[in-house]
């Protein structure tokens, strides 16, 4: 048996694009020989620029897109075996919520009709049951029971996102996917959301792959934290060592480039240039193109993650690297 | 750091900018006072809806054909001979003539600014060509998007939109904006859509462009963290109204107002402890900005505010001014 809750283990996936004129349909690696694991109860966070495939990843754990390769084990069960019928009961263990709670809420239901048939799908029969279920949902999320006679738009962007999360807490799932949950809403709204799923997460035992851009939401979310680039995974260790010293390169230039309060000017660029086309990723280490570290090597061999001690991981080729600190305030 | 006796590039005195519908006026800016001094950088700060865009927009006017807009007040400019002008009072078609030219902006979505169907080289030379001969035009639009960190800037003139990415896009907009030489340049959150190592590479472009060109900047934004690191002076605005003013490292330290300590202080942080759990400060500001219709008739801010007494319910909180460049709009202050 094993003993995660989730483990994901080489999952790949390729996406077609349209043809352009004559020739093959370019192809758009998005997820490439992926492999980590979540504890119950645990929060990983998963960071990355935009083009990076952190998105694409977290749908493939819920099995939302099919991967092309690699397996899936929710609780032992490899998911990638189930049926259509099988997995609808799996997605009660799994929920998701979206980054934008504008459009993940029906504006034609009312809040409680949109928590109740949720319920409703997931065989709760009974109107009184689910109803009592409703509002104590509600209550969880720091909503009021009148609240669930009122229309989404009703609401801020702040409130829906909780909204959302009671939605996906119906039915009691054990991992959460959140990607990118508060990156809608205003910094002074954040907070409050961060902090109900760090509360529900405890409480509830549940465990969460967190999806952001933003390093500090993730910093402070996180118990480990997982580095995404072009598709692979850089990095991955506990919170504190991979923001206090990182071992990657692609790492320590995501962290200088963060904007720091009183930090006196903007930070001098560690990473030049930009992602490149994933239709067209760089051979060898994808990363070696923006590396300020690359060597003729790096452009042959796929660096492999490889642990590194401590419950660290790293995929580079340069074992002799002394990247930066980072001072902590 | 400039004397204050320096005169203003701009001057805003007392904007109010309502939007009539049929139905309602809804007052966005209601009563901004700001001065920018040249070559320096004034960051506007604040939640969505606190009217920073619409400050900004009002200066020269760029709103939708379609919508009614009322502004009063002034926005006094110093233009090149040393006269100032109202540019509220200027007609329409001489107020053209300063968009762009004298002052340039950068939006936070570069997709939206550019035309699709013309290359990003085309685009520039025909902002240059106003000036110059075309030959002179396309040499100088290469120089441009040079200055803007483009790489290769001979291939890259003949893309189009579409085939650049984001950032690539905010830099072509940018390299847009200076080829007039605009003396003051107004960022509307320009790296909101960025990731951060772009994000930071722009932040790096615009602090050095605009020591170069000499330009005022205005910083429009939600992030303390890059107000600190590339503004002079900054201006927080709340419901419309600045609630305090301050030079920026002042201001980010020791915040007057209780809004601008709750903006900074809702950045999430994570204390690591060697024994025991780490501490997790996240701490939201209660309730959500008021919408045109239910302004509190005291201190706007006083429904969120975890100082709010009797005080600051009883009349409207008047901007308290200490020196052309600090001020702050809270009864209670003195006592926080």
């Amino acid at each position: 048996m094993d003993p995660n809750l989730l483990s994901v283990s080489g999952i790949s996936k390729t996406f077609e694009l349209p043809r352009e004129g004559w020739g093959a349909a370019p192809r758009l690696r998005a997820v490439d020989q992926v492999s980590f694991t979540i504890d119950a109860g645990e929060v990983l966070g998963l960071v990355g620029e935009s083009g990076s495939g952190k998105s694409t990843l977290g749908r493939l754990v819920l099995r939302l897109i099919e991967p092309d390769s690699g397996t899936i084990h929710l609780k032992g069960n490899d998911i990638r075996l189930l049926s259509q019928r099988q997995l609808q009961d799996t997605r009660r263990e799994m929920q998701m919520i979206f980054q934008d709670p504008f459009a993940s809420l029906n504006p034609r239901r009312k809040v409680g009709a949109a928590i109740e048939e949720v319920l409703e799908l997931h065989g709760m029969r009974e109107p009184q049951a689910r109803r009592a279920r409703c509002m104590e949902l509600l209550g969880q999320v720091g909503m009021s029971p009148e609240d669930a006679l009122r229309w989404p738009r009703e609401f801020s962007g702040g409130q829906r996102q909780r909204i959302a999360i009671a939605r996906a807490l119906a039915v009691n799932p054990k991992l959460l996917v959140a990607d990118e949950p508060v990156s809608a809403l205003d910094v002074s709204v954040q907070a409050g959301i961060l902090a109900l799923l760090r509360e529900l997460q405890s409480q509830l035992g549940l465990a969460i792959l967190f999806i952001s851009h933003d390093l500090s939401v993730v910093e402070v979310m996180a118990d480990r934290v997982m580095v995404m680039y072009l598709g692979r995974i850089m990095e991955v260790a506990p919170t504190r060592a991979l923001f206090t010293a990182p071992l990657h390169p692609y790492t320590a230039g995501l962290l200088a480039a963060a904007p720091r309060l009183n930090s006196g000017s903007t930070p001098a660029i560690m990473l030049g240039g930009e992602i490149p086309s994933p239709i067209d990723p760089p051979s060898g280490c994808v990363f070696r193109t923006r590396c300020p570290f690359a060597q003729p090597a790096c452009a042959h061999e796929v660096p492999v993650l490889k642990d590194s001690g401590q419950g660290r991981l790293r995929a580079c080729l340069r074992d002799d690297l002394d990247l930066p600190q980072v001072h902590h305030v | 750091m400039h004397s204050s006796d320096t005169e203003p590039l701009l001057e805003l005195r007392d904007l109010r900018t309502q939007f009539v519908t049929p139905r309602s006026v809804v007052s966005a800016v209601d009563g901004v006072s700001l001065s920018i001094h040249p070559g320096q950088t004034m960051a506007l700060v604040g939640e969505s809806g606190s009217g920073k865009s619409v400050t900004a927009l009002s200066i020269l006017r760029l709103f939708n054909r379609g919508d009614t807009v009322k502004i009063s007040g002034q926005a006094l400019w110093k233009n090149r001979q040393g006269q100032v002008i109202d540019l509220l009072a200027l007609p329409e078609n001489e107020l053209r003539t300063f968009r762009g030219r004298e002052i340039g902006f950068v939006f936070q979505d570069p997709g939206a600014s550019l035309n699709p169907v013309f290359t990003i080289g085309a685009q520039i030379r025909e902002t240059l060509r106003i000036h110059q001969s075309n030959e002179d035009a396309a040499v100088l639009a290469i120089q441009l998007l040079r200055d803007v960190g483009i790489a290769d800037p001979e291939r890259r003139i003949n893309a189009y939109p579409h085939q650049l990415s984001g950032g690539m896009r905010q830099r072509v907009m940018l390299a847009m904006t200076l080829a007039c030489k605009p003396r003051f340049l107004i960022a509307d959150e320009p790296t909101t859509a960025l990731d951060v190592t772009i994000q930071a590479q722009m932040m790096r472009l615009l602090s050095e462009i605009q020591a170069k060109y000499n330009m005022a900047m205005l910083f429009i934004t939600h992030d303390l963290a890059l107000v600190s690191q590339i503004a002079d002076h900054v201006a927080v605005m709340y419901a419309g109204q600045v609630v305090e003013t301050g030079a920026v490292h002042e201001l980010t330290l020791h915040p007057k107002h209780p809004y601008t300590r709750a903006l900074l202080d809702c950045r999430p942080i994570r204390r690591y402890k060697d024994q025991g759990p780490d501490e997790r400060i996240l701490i939201p500001i209660k309730g959500s900005p008021p919408r045109s219709g239910d302004i509190s008739s005291g201190c706007r801010f006083s429904p969120r505010c975890h100082a709010q007494k009797d005080v600051c319910l009883q009349s409207p909180v008047p901007l308290e001014i200490f020196s052309s460049a600090q001020s702050v709009r809270c009864a209670r202050w003195r006592e926080l």
